[in-house]
Parts: structure tokens; sequence; C-alpha cells
């Protein structure tokens, strides 16, 4: 059974994500510390505990990005991952979600697979489509935010809570089939130090768009379906002040404000 | 690559799904996608069952042009539309199974999709889109270059309102769409529904919205404030270490570290200086909003909005504020209730509604 774990580089927990002069996410940029997606991490912990329970499991784990992303994918088969897929070429830069799934799918054909796992949404993003973008792509089922799957012989179930969080579905599906994970799920263990030398001697192997017959054309920039003008960071200017001594009143009524404008009330 | 991917669109038409409630009005979902449509294009309007007199009035109502009546499911349907219509949007409120729609119609019209879309406009270089991402922290504006695209709606971003009068049609005839069903997605089957656990339902680690408070708020009286405040923003209560070492808050509440570690999308700070460790915990916060006496309290420069201020007498000004907003709201947008088919909105308030513009900028200080 081949399990692909997609895995995703993203700015590290708290920081906004920095752009690049062409309003894309800098991922290459001056900080370093781009890190393995939360929700991906629970991913690779959760194909790890499949194969712990069967003989037959292969994980492989895929993504696409800059060659800095090679860090996250080492990072990924430091917690078990038997091999790694690099998709990796310079005309990717700026794609869209459309254009990821077309890639993605691509490279998920190519790599063969039972299982796919992913996280549910990237947290610097979190558009949280690409799973059921690809699932369309394959032609497979989707188990969308899962906390956790269990998998039979040639079925999987899935164990989800549903939007209003008071509900608890078990949904499932017959193999081949793809699962998003959330963050609620397993943590992935720290790894040791020999596991973290010995994902240096595992395979990583690089494919470029010609390596996955696809149109450089309609991926990356010119392949998006809308162009970014402006992009404006809310906290960059550093924090908003009110003085609330003087007229209690309207500083509550500013920050009425403020919550409505974010949408929160 | 299809025909979908035209550098133009030939119409202004802006497909928007006419998702019904279990009761058989039409759903807000629907109503805010239609609102917004009226901004940037002709709405036109698909549904997937029969369109009855009241779905119909409500329809025009919210200033849809032209209605689609299909058969099939909402997926097939839409894509249909679009390929007949060749509209310039696609509109769906993000959030549950319009997710799933979205994605798959993106895929199957080959059209880019833009999720949590908060504002819309027509201008000289065509669609403009500003979209929230981060958590609301950080703001894209983008304008759509391949036509048809596939945006997601933050729900509540377009409040509904009814067209205004010139602007609403007599009643939008009702056509039928021949919708030629694809191969039907692979979905997985629902074996098990259980009702959560109590418990699990609002974890602070989890929870979208975190109300917390520390040594500043003074008394365990001061916390039932902040429990309110919580009920009121639909969050969870916290508390720093000191207060819950001062018996106000219980232990599990506690933020800090060790203690729990939380990333909602919104952090009220209430009466927090903000030691090292609470804010470690807090790292992963989206939009932090900090009240505290003390200017030079560390929180407050981690903060988007901070208040310098005494919470004894803001907390009750904000929590009224929010509740008469909460009324207004129910007041004014929900243009077509439940329980009165056919009413017209009945917007007394409307004068008093604050009438928040469409982007506007924190309070200045």
């Amino acid at each position: 059974m081949r399990i692909v774990v997609l895995v995703k580089q993203v700015p590290d927990a708290g920081d906004a994500p920095a752009y690049a002069a062409d309003l894309t996410v800098d991922r290459a940029g001056a900080r370093p510390s781009g890190v393995l997606d939360a929700a991906d991490g629970c991913a690779i912990e959760q194909a790890m505990r499949i194969a712990r329970l069967r003989i037959d499991v292969h994980v492989t784990v895929l993504t696409m990005g800059p060659s800095q992303a090679a860090h996250t994918l080492l990072a990924a088969l430091a917690l078990g991952a038997d091999d790694a897929v690099h998709v990796c070429d310079e005309a990717l830069h700026g794609s869209d979600a459309l254009a990821t799934s077309r890639v993605l799918a691509a490279a998920l054909r190519k790599a063969g697979y039972d299982l796919v796992l992913c996280g549910a949404a990237s947290s610097d993003s979190g558009m949280a489509v690409i799973p059921v973008m690809l699932a369309e792509r394959l032609g497979v089922p989707a188990v969308c935010a899962a906390d956790a799957v269990r998998v039979q012989e040639n079925a999987i179930t899935g164990f989800c809570s549903s939007p209003s969080d008071d509900e608890l579905d078990e949904v499932a599906c017959d193999l081949p089939a793809l699962v998003s994970l959330t963050d609620r799920g397993i943590a992935p263990r720290t790894p040791a130090f020999p596991a973290l030398a010995e994902a240096r001697h595992k395979l990583l192997r690089r494919w470029s768009l010609a390596d996955l017959g696809l149109d450089p054309a309609e991926v990356g920039l010119p392949g998006a379906g809308c162009r970014v003008r402006e992009v404006e960071d809310r906290r960059a200017h550093g924090p908003v002040v009110l003085d609330a001594h003087a007229d209690p009143a309207a500083a509550a009524r500013a920050v009425a404000d403020f919550l409505t404008d974010r949408h929160f009330v | 690559m299809t025909d979908m991917c035209s550098p133009m669109p030939s119409t202004d038409a802006v497909l928007v799904l006419g998702a019904r409630t279990p009761h058989g009005g039409l759903s807000r979902a629907a109503a805010e996608s239609l609102t917004a449509a009226r901004r940037v294009g002709t709405p036109v309007a698909v549904l997937c069952d029969p369109a009855d007199a009241r779905t119909r009035a409500e329809l025009a109502g919210l200033g849809a042009r032209r209605v689609l009546q299909a058969t099939a499911g909402e997926i097939d349907s839409l894509a249909c539309a679009a390929r007949h219509l060749r509209p310039a949007l696609i509109l769906l409120t993000g959030g549950g199974e319009h997710t799933e729609i979205a994605a798959r119609l993106s895929v199957r019209l080959e059209a880019g999709i833009v999720t949590d879309v908060v504002a819309l406009a027509r201008g000289d270089d065509g669609i403009t889109v500003i979209q929230e991402t981060c958590g609301g922290r950080v703001r894209v504006r983008s304008t759509i270059t391949h036509s048809p695209a596939v945006l997601m709606i933050r729900p509540g971003a377009f409040p509904a309102e009814s067209a205004p009068e010139h602007d609403a049609q007599p009643l939008p005839p009702v056509e039928e769409l021949c919708v030629a069903r694809g191969t039907a997605a692979r979905t997985p089957r629902l074996v098990r529904r259980t009702p959560a656990h109590p418990l699990d339902r609002k974890l602070l680690t989890e929870a979208d919205v975190v109300v917390a408070g520390g040594r500043g708020v003074g008394s365990a009286e001061g916390f039932a404030l902040l429990a309110e405040l919580a009920e009121v923003l639909g969050g969870c209560l916290g508390a720093t270490h000191t207060a819950g070492e001062l018996g106000w808050a219980p232990d599990h509440a506690r933020i800090s570290l060790p203690g729990a570690q939380i990333r909602p999308r919104l952090y009220f700070a209430g009466g927090v200086s903000g030691s090292v460790r609470h804010r470690a915990a807090i790292r992963g916060a989206r939009t932090v909003v900090a009240v505290d006496r003390d200017p030079a309290a560390p929180i407050l420069r981690e903060a988007d909005l901070a208040v310098v201020g005494d919470l004894r007498t803001l907390l009750p000004a904000l929590l009224a504020e929010l509740r008469r907003r909460a009324r207004t709201r129910a007041a004014s947008t929900d243009p077509y209730p439940a329980d009165e088919p056919h009413a017209q909105p009945a917007r007394p308030e409307q004068p008093e509604q604050p009438q928040l513009p469409q982007l506007p900028e924190p309070a200045e200080a």
C-alpha cells in the first residue's frame, strides 16, 4: 500500500508571511524559518501509525516549492517517511490553487498512490481547497478535515467533527482515497538523532514540469486566475492604540468597530 | 485548456447558487452572495430544486435578474450554467459544503479560485477583489484576470440587503437549465454520527475566539463579565497563570507555559500585562485585542488593537455596544425571516444602524 503525504513549507507560526517584490509569499527570502505545516506534521504521524500496523506500507512525502522546501522534506523524512518527491521548477513560482492542484495531481499520478494524506488547511493561506481539487482531478473520494483515520484492508474510516463542533462523524470510503487531516490529530514525535541522520540518506527525487509533462504556461504567475496588486499586513505598523480613560463608551465603540471590521461579530 | 480560459468574459453575469434552508426559504448564504453579486454585475441565480413562488419573490427582492432552474446536483448545475452564460464570476459563500462545491467547480471549469473575499468592486481594470488571509491580519487586493473566477465570500462580509426599488425586478423569469450529468463525484458515506462529548466542544486550545483575563481584572466577579464577553463573541474563557493562582479562574483555563497554548483567530486580553510565558503561549493568535491600564504593558506591543484604560468601565460599555449591534443586525439584515414568507424587510431601525463603510480603517488613535 502506497501512502503519499502532501506537505507544505510555511512561514513559522505567529509570523505573518513576508511578501516578495512580486507580492507572492516570500518562501525563499531572508527568513529561513520555513517549517513543516502543523497539520502536515499530523498527516505524517498518521501515515506512520498506519505503517506500524501493516507490513506493506510505503510512505512517500511530496511537496511543491522552491529549492528551500527540500528542508521540509528532510524534516518529514526524519519523522519516518520512506522517500520524498520534490516538484521544483522555476516556472512554478506564483502558482495559484488551480495550478497547484494540477501539478500535485500530475505528481501523484506519476508517483502512484493508494491513500493520499494531507493537511486540511495550511497556516499561511488557509484556503482549504486543494484536497477537494485534487480529489476532483484524481477522481477519488475525499474525506475532508478528519481528525484521525483508520485503515481496513481496502477501505478507510475517517473521524471528522461537524462544522458546528457538536457532532462527530464517522465516514468511510474505499481505497484509493484522499484524506485531509486537521492539526487536532496526533502531533508528530520529535525525531531522535539517528532518524535525523538517516533522513539525509533517504531517496529524495526532484521532478520538474517536463518530468510531469506539464506546460509551463499553465502554471505560475502567467497561469494565475487573478493578479495581486497590493498586500497589506495590518500589524506591520504596530498596534492601534486607544485611550479609554477619558471616554470608555467611545473606546468601546471603537473596539466594537474593530471587531466588526475583522468580522468577529 | 478549454475555451473557458478566454481573457475576458463575454457577459457581466454573476452566478449565484440559490441554496435554500430546510424550511424552504432562501438561505442566508445565498442572500449574502446575491447582495455581493449586485455590486459587480447582473446576478443570475441557479436553483437546484423547484422554484416556488416564495423563492422567486425572495430572489427578485435581492436583485436576481434571471433564475435558472436545474434538476441536477449543485456542482453539475453551476458548471453547466457557467458554460452556457460565460459569467464573469461565480459567487459562493465560504464555509461548510460550499467549500467543496467551489473547489470542484474551479477544477471543472479550470477557473481561478479566491477565498475569504470581503470586498468586491468593478473598476477600469476589471473586477477588484479584496480578501483577508491569516485570520484577517493580511489584506490582499487583486484583480481578476481570467474569467470565470470562483469567489468564496466571507460569511457576514456582505450583510444581506434587498435590492433598491429601481433595481428590484417584478419577478425574474424561471428558465429551465438542461444539465448534462457529469460523472458523479465519488463521495465517502456517513457511517455514524454521534453527539460530541460536552467537554470536547469548546477546548481552549482549539477555540476560534479566546477571551482571557489577568490580575488586572481585579476579582472573580470581573471574570464573570469576561465570560459574558466570551459568550457574546462565541469563544472560550481563558486566564493567565496569576489569575489562576488567585483562584479567579479554573486551572484548565490557564494560558501559559506550561499550560494551554492557543491559536485562536481572535485573542482578547483584559488586564493581562503579558509575561514572557503568557506571550509565548499566545504566539499562534492571529488578531490580538488587549486592554490594560498600564501603557507600558508588554502585551500592548503585541496587540493589533491596544486599549489603555480601565477594564471595569470599558467592559460593560463594550458588552452593551456589542449587544446593541447584534440586535440591530438581527432586525435589519435578515430580510426574510423564516416565519414571515413574502414579508418585505422590516427595517425600522435603519436610521440608527451604524452605517459601516465598506472598508473602514481601524479607528485612529
